[in-house]
């Protein structure tokens, strides 16, 4: 029995030339498929056919060119580092600078580990940094004390900085607008750090500002963009302690 | 050609959309309309004006540099100076229709600058029945240019949040500069 030729990359072929009618080998038997190991990535080929049709695609490149754009814009402007402060003026001591809701003038600071013990208790603090000050508010109303604009290098407070009156030693909501409020910054601080302030004798201490602007979402104006402005070398004065003692 | 049928799950979608669509057609119909934008009634110091469910006057206003006023806990007499202005507006208030009181004050002086009242002021949310008056003095510190003439609003931000808001502006037209003040506490009776 012969078998009809097989032309080369076609299928079985008649003797007449034609193609041949029924079967005209014997198919082998097809082999058992191979069991894949465990974990073996059976959409691998699919992975790589769509990566190679979107590698092709040209909406690709134009996405990839603008994470680009954007990267190198970012990287221009500056990135997402913080300002350092080595860039900043220093501005002398008892120098009115303005912040945005208010103008600061530092005088002096000094640590206190008798001053209301008890809200020290409560904000896990073991001593308080303690700030003279001159705050004069401004336009276009009255504000409030905003937390971030006189930090201090490196120092992490256990709770928000207070404001007080020097005198009565009453906590201060509001500062108005062309009104001169002297106040003392109270700062919490933990054991370790207010022994580390103890050391010091030169406070650095870093002014940030704010920006009167609406916020996109409640659409509400207020203080916002706080921007570090000026770095002030304070020196420690404790004569701002006396007046805020509790008598016992 | 199959003949496409609608299921008893498939129709049952469909009713419930359409029973959305209808109820949410009815609410909107129905809903009724709030103004959200607030209201501004306006007065003068003198006059009787009536906002967010409290009936407001305004009296004298004396602008200062020393104050003394009560502590309302201990009862000591507390001296206060100021190298600005003690703005005292004493104010009297009484309910509309239910007890009421005005739960925020500003002073905006002539160039539209607002101020807060002082921290001084305390808070002395007390209200008044209708047909009973309450007064009290509001202070205030600001600078000595805004302490000859502003206007006192009376905002409803705090307690108070109905709709629709009334915000009520009370022209002060003069203030009388005197050396030293004794501020009221918050008493019964028209100021």
């Amino acid at each position: 029995m012969s078998h009809p030729p097989l032309a080369p990359g076609r299928g079985p072929v008649a003797p007449d030339g034609g193609p041949a009618r029924g079967p005209a080998t014997v198919a082998a038997p097809a082999p058992a498929p191979v069991p894949r190991p465990p974990g073996d990535d059976e959409f691998g080929p699919d992975v790589a056919k769509l990566l190679l049709r979107a590698a092709r695609s040209w909406w690709t490149w134009v996405v990839a060119a603008l994470l680009v754009v954007v990267a190198v814009g970012t990287w221009i402007a500056g990135g997402f580092e913080e300002v350092p402060e080595e860039g900043l003026p220093q501005v002398p001591v008892d120098a009115r600078i303005a912040l945005g809701p208010y103008d600061v003038a530092l005088q002096g600071w000094s640590v206190s580990r008798d001053y209301d013990r008890d809200t020290l208790e409560v904000v896990d603090g073991d001593a308080w940094l303690i700030v003279a000050a001159d705050l004069t508010g401004a336009p276009p109303r009255s504000s409030f004390y905003e937390s971030g604009s006189v930090t201090v290098s490196s120092l992490e407070t256990t709770a928000f900085p207070k404001i007080v009156d020097p005198v009565s030693g009453d906590y201060l909501s509001y500062i108005h607008p062309g009104v001169t409020t002297p106040v003392l910054i109270l700062f919490p601080v933990t054991r370790a750090d207010g022994e580390t302030l103890d050391a010091l004798t030169t406070l650095p201490v870093l002014l940030t500002s704010y920006t009167f602007t609406t916020h996109s979402l409640s659409g509400e104006e207020m203080w916002l963009r706080p921007q570090p402005r000026a770095t002030v070398q304070l020196p420690r004065d404790d004569s701002v302690v006396p007046a805020v003692e509790e008598e016992e | 050609m199959r003949r496409r049928r609608w299921t008893p799950g498939a129709i049952g979608v469909g009713v419930a959309l359409l029973g959305v669509v209808v109820l949410a057609g009815l609410q909107e119909a129905n809903r009724e309309v709030v103004p959200t934008v607030a209201t501004t009634i306006r007065g003068t110091a003198g006059e009787e004006v009536t906002a967010a469910g409290t009936v407001v006057e305004v009296g004298d206003a004396w602008s200062t540099t020393v104050i003394e006023q009560t502590d309302d806990i201990t009862d000591e007499v507390e001296r206060a100076e100021t190298s600005s202005r003690w703005l005292v507006v004493r104010v009297s208030w009484s309910g509309e229709r239910e007890p009421s009181a005005v739960p925020d004050y500003t002073w905006r002086d002539a160039a539209g600058v607002e101020y807060s009242p002082s921290d001084r002021y305390g808070f002395r949310y007390q209200a008044a029945q209708p047909g009973e008056w309450w007064h009290e003095d509001v202070l205030f510190e600001v600078p000595v240019a805004a302490a000859t003439a502003g206007t006192l609003r009376l905002l409803p931000e705090g307690t108070n949040l109905d709709l629709p808001m009334e915000i009520g502006e009370i022209t002060v037209p003069e203030v009388v500069a005197v050396d030293e003040l004794t501020l009221l506490e918050t008493e019964p009776g028209r100021g």
